[in-house]
């Protein structure tokens, strides 16, 4: 839109305008739709928790249970376990339900949307925005409302928790990079989405979060191949702001930055590149 | 700066897949097997090397036989498809009068569906809230605005569709197939508003297969069949030559 409040635009297929045509498209996009992106996100917190007598209070429930469930279990699978194994879990199950379920509805946003993409126009890259925005809403929800149970455990409050927002933002770009890449593979491959779900229930026992790190011996195998799973290392950040109650290292904040700018150039360049046939796949 | 839409060497295509959803899965075991993969389609052209000047004043009527590309097209110009060859480039704001209800989230009463098309549509919710009252009395849906537009009936989600979609001053106006719905009354009214849409325009883009709202609408009409225009001219002569030549064609 110029001053005039004219609108000018042109679709040409000899102008690719490569990735940063398109991200310059992108944050355009971002301001006209936002009234539309943050309708997508509440109607999809409003649905989860719609059919429940007291709404959206499971949204804080369910977590607790998850996590008093699970601290019960492993603590008595691992006789020995940490102090405070119920925080630990919870300082890990937070950002991990935040990651997978970036994964798994992220590889459906887009053919879940096909109605609307072979109807009207709408900025495609909203979708994987949404999916990521909802699950950083609701990570908030569940950390405000658990906080107080993991206080009265004997969580510390600390000046750690000053930088949890700036890991909340690393993570959810990190995943926002990878839902780009995601949504728009399952397009052409309609199986990723299972493949995901099935990775992401292995990554789950691979990435320490009902354990701690130390108990995988170093030098094995296992240890290596632990240390390869790229999302490690974000669930690490959330262990020592919340757990540890300490600043994360600089080498955990630059491996996670470096993940994140690999994942979002990646997802901008796939996306930018298929972006445009993908309302022909669908 | 006038209004226009211009149309270069358009070309769309389609493709249909031997195998339209291939899986990681099968990919995975034929290179395993030593499989050659390859994509096996068949391509056709909806649109093809299109040039078409559209300028302010024009209300452009487009007619065809089923598949002719005419709807394609008009996708093509708010947007939705992106063309395979050429351009397409236009100055003003696209109002699409098609697929109306298509941004509907069942759950969400009217009411938010209202503010959700608007935002879809672009428009900031201020500007949907100074219109929000004349789109509730347009639709004449009263009290059911507060209810989902799950439980409305399909006339009633007709009614709320045509009314949102059509309460902007449109500067480019696509109207695909868009006829009222609802009631008598009801589709008394919207045409009334489709006339007064029409009215208001710079340019407006009609597909319909009913000869009789081209002639009524437009003052120019092109013909199209496989893609590309067969005719070009003002109603009364490409309507001729439609009947003649193409429907008249089928039959023999």
């Amino acid at each position: 839109m110029n001053k005039s409040g004219q609108f000018v635009s042109k679709y040409d297929a000899a102008e690719h305008g490569g990735v940063f045509g398109f991200i310059r498209r992108m944050f355009r996009e971002i301001v006209i739709y936002r009234y539309a992106i943050y309708n997508f996100i509440s109607s999809n917190l409003r649905a989860r928790y719609r059919r429940s007598a007291i709404g959206f209070f499971w949204s804080l429930l369910n977590p607790l249970f998850t996590m008093i469930i699970m601290s019960v279990v492993f603590s008595t699978i691992f006789r020995n376990p940490l102090a405070n194994f119920s925080i630990y879990i919870f300082s890990g199950l937070l950002p991990w339900a935040m990651i997978s379920n970036s994964m798994m509805n992220g590889s459906m946003s887009l053919i879940s949307m096909e109605s609307y993409l072979k109807k009207i126009y709408i900025p495609k890259v909203i979708f994987p925005m949404v999916v990521v925005g909802v699950e950083v809403v609701n990570f908030l929800f569940s950390l405000v409302s658990m906080f107080f149970l993991a206080v009265f455990l004997g969580a510390k409050i600390t000046w750690a928790l000053a930088v949890l927002p700036l890991a909340l933002l690393v993570t959810a770009l990190f995943l926002l990079g990878l839902a780009m890449i995601v949504s728009i593979v399952n397009v052409y491959f309609r199986d990723l989405s299972h493949i995901v779900q099935v990775v992401f229930t292995g990554l789950f026992y691979l990435t320490p979060i009902v354990y701690p790190l130390e108990f995988i011996e170093s030098k094995t195998l296992l240890y290596t191949v632990a240390k390869l799973n790229p999302f490690l290392y974000f669930v690490e950040l959330f262990h020592a702001i919340i757990y540890r109650a300490e600043f994360p290292s600089l080498s955990g904040w630059m491996i996670c930055i470096g993940l994140m700018a690999a994942s979002l150039l990646f997802g901008l360049l796939v996306f930018s590149s298929k972006e445009k046939d993908i309302v022909y796949r669908l | 700066m006038k209004t226009f839409v211009r149309i270069r060497d358009l070309s769309v295509k389609f493709r249909i897949y031997r195998n339209p959803n291939p899986s990681l899965k099968d990919l995975a075991v034929n290179r395993f097997l030593g499989k050659k993969q390859r994509d096996q389609y068949t391509e056709f052209f909806a649109v093809n090397r299109m040039t078409l000047n559209i300028e302010s004043g024009d209300r452009l009527g487009i007619i065809g036989m089923n598949g002719a590309g005419k709807s394609t097209l008009l996708k093509t110009i708010a947007g939705i498809y992106s063309p395979h060859e050429g351009s397409v480039s236009m100055n003003g704001r696209i109002t699409p009068l098609m697929e109306l209800g298509a941004g509907f989230d069942a759950e969400q009463t009217g009411w938010d569906n209202i503010f959700l098309n608007g935002a879809l549509l672009g428009f900031s919710p201020a500007e949907v809230e100074k219109k929000k009252q004349a789109i509730a009395e347009f639709s004449e849906l009263g009290e059911f605005l507060d209810l989902p537009v799950k439980y409305y009936s399909s006339g009633m989600y007709g009614r709320l569709a045509f009314s949102i979609a059509t309460m902007m001053e449109p500067e480019i106006l696509l109207i695909d197939e868009v006829f009222a719905t609802g009631d008598a009354h009801f589709v008394e009214k919207s045409s009334q508003r489709i006339l007064q849409l029409v009215e208001l325009s710079q340019i407006v883009i009609i597909v319909s297969h009913s000869l009789e709202q081209i002639k009524k609408l437009c003052n120019r009409v092109i013909v199209m069949d496989k893609g590309i225009i067969l005719k070009d001219a003002s109603p009364q002569e490409a309507l001729d030559f439609y009947t003649e030549n193409i429907i008249h064609a089928q039959h023999s």
